[in-house]
């Protein structure tokens, strides 16, 4: 490939698609870890599930990855529920923990995922799949671009629920201080689990999407997991928007990456990133509010 | 971690001398079992078995090693496969390369192992909690990508059928299993020095609170970091051996993050920060999941799956282990109560109350003369992004003074004590102490050097008796556990009232007698200057005239002591000189009947619109 205007186009605008979805990704670990305080490493197991679920019901029932998006959401958040019960048994704040229950979980699901449906990768195949649009020489993927939109809207939704609902204020609330939240009257318990379940309905709805164009496995979660909570550091642990701008910035990293550096030496430059920003800035680049 | 149980802790701090521990049943014992080990090897005729009995000591052994860092540190490493992983492939490059035989690995292996902890550990030890986890699962997964990256996915060791011994490469398996316990046996001579030495305390200081352990004099990171080093150092020398008897080494066997999570679980399941603990978890986990994984060959991921399960019951529902279990079975809990009744001398629920005077003035051993600067701070300035909270104060202490620091709410008093005992750094200025310039100098440093400090919201070691969390005041400074640290503590628990109660968890304590508590702590420290961070703050009237009298016989005794408290009027009527803080400037220093005059003092605390009245 020449490093011609069509070149930079078409790195940034796949840049940009990937981000999106990394974006809802981010998001859902900065809501659970935001109003919980718990890392979830189970939560790219549950984005595995969504995909698979998709592409059980794409190849039994010829139903569309793109209109079941949504319910894979909904579903994916009542399969969220058990997990957050188990976590919310713990005691609050034993944030260690919590943490291993989640590895425990993580380890149940892509276990479960194993024996029942097999090492071998799966994917859906539909006609936008392999279309394109042709701006101007830039070539840009359908099935991408769908993916975008859906996680776009997802999360304008996600900011108008905690912007503009009363459940979502009592969440932002027991977010900033779950003892003065308790004390005004917000459920923090029940707070705490809906934060959980929406946040695995949120990885459902993204993996729903991710399927048509990225084919599954039971370890694909262990990939991304580790872009996941690079993108949320990237913003600062707990804030929304900077965890979806996090988000665009692992996209573009890894789309120059993709044109500089063989897959694997990609992935370690995203662990450097990692450790690196954990250890000089766990506030995130931006300075958004976290609570301390 | 702070879901353990630390009831065990209690154990006298009297150690015993270097001979008689060579020959006490710490020793003996671990080696008997070994020598019936090994002899009942030769029974084992079946290979599947013997290959069994070696990876169950394999992975009692590794999960010792997470233990000390993982359980008796309290640092919850998920990249502890990143060791065993580079002793691996150590082993086969130096074999591969250059023809040197494993043995010749061990070694270097552990000089490796050491490195990579420094490596790893130096910036990631500074995190605190889920981040410390969070960051160290990165390492391990980086080194599978390099390796696999290099070309190494399936490496084969290369055979030497014509000396086995000398290149790892027995055909029996039981041979494994006798060099992996021979291992195991010293890793767990590490445990048990470890439990018999200070080291146990200042890592349940560690575990328990970070903050408060610096307030004592430990060198936090150092103690967390050093503790890394040997369990990275001993888990890659496993690594090694681990490597020879698999045969074919692959990223995913040794540097998945199962190798790390096993690890971690083995302890959970025996009971994390346990001796036993791992050994226990190890018996009951690891026959169970290989038997699972043989009868179900076909179907990969039962064993994880098992894993999975065991790790979520095992939080949920014995977070302790089931040590815990074992030790509540009446035949075991008699075997464990003998056992601590002979094998540690200086049990402090036997010991009776050393006869101590109650004054503190004989234990200090330096005390300096009356009327020495022992303190002093030179245009001292603090400011977080802009917003100063100190602004150029100065001012010094002399020896055997009563100080008290008072101001308004947001004066700047908290920040100034902080400053004080080295727990935030100085934006500008200068602190000495004596004659020597301590600015910049770590909290632990100012400890050691006799500034200690208690805290606003008490910082006790909740899980550890109120013995203990005096002995950890002490313990730091004189580094060794023996008879006289034994009447520092004494003394100090008798000046502060609470000898009545050594064997109380601090946790128990009332909150004003945790207040206390922390005063016995700094005591025993054998301090120049005690700070008392608001000390009167919640107190009745009881209470505080308790408190007040126990100070004033420690001042009578000789004790530079600086108070900071908000409440000018009963500072004003215990200390002996008052400093006055403003948003952050020093308006007045003085006797207190006078700076409690003074109209800028007046203006302070009721707004200018009393200065009339």
């Amino acid at each position: 490939m020449s490093w011609s205007y069509t070149f930079w186009a078409q790195t940034i605008v796949g840049g940009l698609l990937l981000g999106g979805i990394y974006a809802l990704l981010a998001c859902s670990v900065t809501l659970i870890f935001g109003v919980m305080r718990v890392i979830n490493f189970a939560q790219a197991d549950f984005m595995m599930l969504g995909m698979y679920m998709t592409y059980v019901l794409y190849h039994a029932f010829g139903i569309d990855p793109l209109l079941f998006s949504l319910p894979a959401g909904l579903a994916l958040a009542v399969a969220g529920l058990p997990a957050a019960g188990i976590v919310e048994r713990v005691p609050r704040g034993n944030q260690d923990a919590q943490l291993i229950l989640t590895l425990g979980v993580s380890s149940v699901i892509q276990s479960l995922a194993l024996i029942f449906i097999g090492p071998t990768p799966k994917a859906v195949m539909r006609p936008y799949t392999i279309a394109y649009f042709d701006v101007g020489g830039v070539l840009i993927n359908h099935a991408r671009v769908f993916a975008f939109l859906g996680a776009c809207l997802l999360m304008l939704g996600l900011f108008l629920f905690l912007t503009r609902t009363w459940i979502g204020r009592a969440m932002r609330a027991t977010a900033d201080d779950p003892t003065a939240a308790g004390g005004v009257g917000v459920n923090v318990s029940r707070i705490h689990i809906i934060a959980f379940i929406m946040g695995t309905g949120l990885d459902g709805f993204a993996g729903s999407l991710m399927v048509t164009f990225i084919s599954v496995t039971p370890f694909i979660g262990n990939d991304f997991i580790m872009i996941m909570f690079l993108a949320v550091v990237i913003g600062g642990l707990g804030s929304v928007p900077g965890a979806a701008l996090g988000g665009l910035i692992v996209g573009m990293i890894q789309s120059f990456g993709a044109q500089l550096l063989t897959l694997q030496l990609q992935n370690l430059t995203l662990f450097i990133m990692f450790v690196v920003l954990l250890i000089i800035r766990p506030q995130g680049l931006f300075g958004f509010r976290m609570r301390a | 971690m702070t879901f353990m149980a630390d009831a065990s802790v209690a154990r006298g701090a009297r150690g015993s001398r270097t001979n008689e521990w060579l020959l006490s049943r710490d020793v003996l014992l671990p080696i008997l079992v070994f020598l019936l080990f090994v002899a009942a090897l030769g029974l084992v005729n079946d290979r599947y078995l013997a290959r069994l009995i070696a990876l169950v000591i394999f992975w009692a052994a590794l999960a010792t090693t997470w233990n000390w860092i993982g359980g008796y540190a309290g640092q919850l490493s998920l990249g502890h496969a990143a060791f065993v992983g580079l002793g691996a492939y150590l082993g086969y490059a130096l074999e591969s390369q250059y023809g040197i035989p494993p043995w010749f690995a061990l070694p270097c292996a552990a000089a490796l192992g050491a490195l990579a902890a420094i490596a790893i550990g130096a910036p990631t030890l500074r995190l605190t909690g889920v981040f410390f986890s969070l960051a160290t699962v990165a390492f391990p997964l980086a080194l599978q990508i390099l390796f696999t990256y290099w070309g190494y996915q399936e490496v084969l060791i290369r055979t030497h059928p014509d000396n086995p011994t000398l290149y790892m490469q027995w055909e029996d398996p039981r041979a494994y299993a006798i060099l992996l316990g021979a291992v195991l046996l010293c890793y767990w001579f590490g445990t048990v020095a470890l439990e018999r030495s200070q080291w146990r305390y200042y890592l349940a200081a560690i575990r328990l609170d970070q903050i408060a352990a610096a307030s004592v004099g430990i060198n936090t990171f150092g103690v967390k970091l050093t503790t890394f080093i040997v369990s990275g150092s001993a888990a890659c020398v496993l690594g090694v051996i681990y490597a020879q008897m698999l045969f074919v080494i692959t990223p995913d066997t040794v540097l998945g993050v199962n190798v790390s999570l096993q690890a971690m679980v083995l302890c959970l399941v025996g009971g994390i920060g346990r001796a036993y603990g791992p050994l226990i978890g190890t018996l009951m986990v690891v026959p169970m999941t290989q038997a699972l994984e043989a009868r179900f060959q076909s179907t990969p991921g039962v064993a994880q799956l098992v894993y999975g399960v065991v790790l979520i019951i095992v939080i949920l529902i014995i977070p302790n282990g089931v040590i815990v279990w074992l030790q509540q079975l009446p035949l075991l809990a008699r075997f464990s109560r003998a056992h601590k009744a002979t094998s540690h001398a200086g049990v402090p629920h036997e010991a009776k109350p050393a006869e101590v005077s109650g004054e503190l003035a004989a234990s200090t051993s330096e005390r300096k003369r009356l009327g020495d600067v022992v303190f002093s701070i030179e245009d001292v300035s603090k400011a977080y992004y802009g917003v100063t909270a100190v602004r150029n104060v100065s001012f010094s202490v002399y020896n055997g003074e009563f100080v008290g620091i008072v101001g308004p709410n947001g004066a700047g008093k908290t920040t100034l004590f902080d400053l004080l005992t080295g727990f935030q750094p100085l934006t500008a200025g200068k602190i000495r102490l004596g004659a020597r310039l301590s600015t910049g100098l770590p909290a632990y440093q100012f400890s050691r050097e006799g500034v200690r400090r208690t805290f606003q919201v008490p910082r006790p070691f909740a899980t550890l008796t109120v013995y203990e969390n005096v002995l950890l005041g002490a313990l730091p400074v004189r580094h060794r556990l023996s008879d006289d640290i034994d009447t520092v503590v004494w003394r100090a628990l008798n000046v502060i009232g609470l000898d009545d109660r050594p064997n109380m968890p601090a946790g128990l304590l009332t909150p004003s007698q945790i207040r206390l508590l922390e005063i016995a702590r700094a005591l025993a420290g054998n301090p120049t200057v005690l700070l008392l961070d608001e000390p009167l703050a919640g107190l009745d009237h009881t209470e505080t005239n308790e408190l007040v009298s126990i100070l004033e016989r420690l001042h009578r005794s000789g004790l530079t002591i600086i108070l900071v408290d908000h409440a000018i009027a009963t500072v004003a009527n215990v200390v002996h000189r008052m400093i006055v803080l403003d948003n952050g400037n020093l308006i007045a220093d003085g006797k207190p009947d006078e700076v409690t005059r003074l109209p800028r003092v007046v203006e302070a605390y009721l707004g200018s619109r009393w200065q009339d009245a």
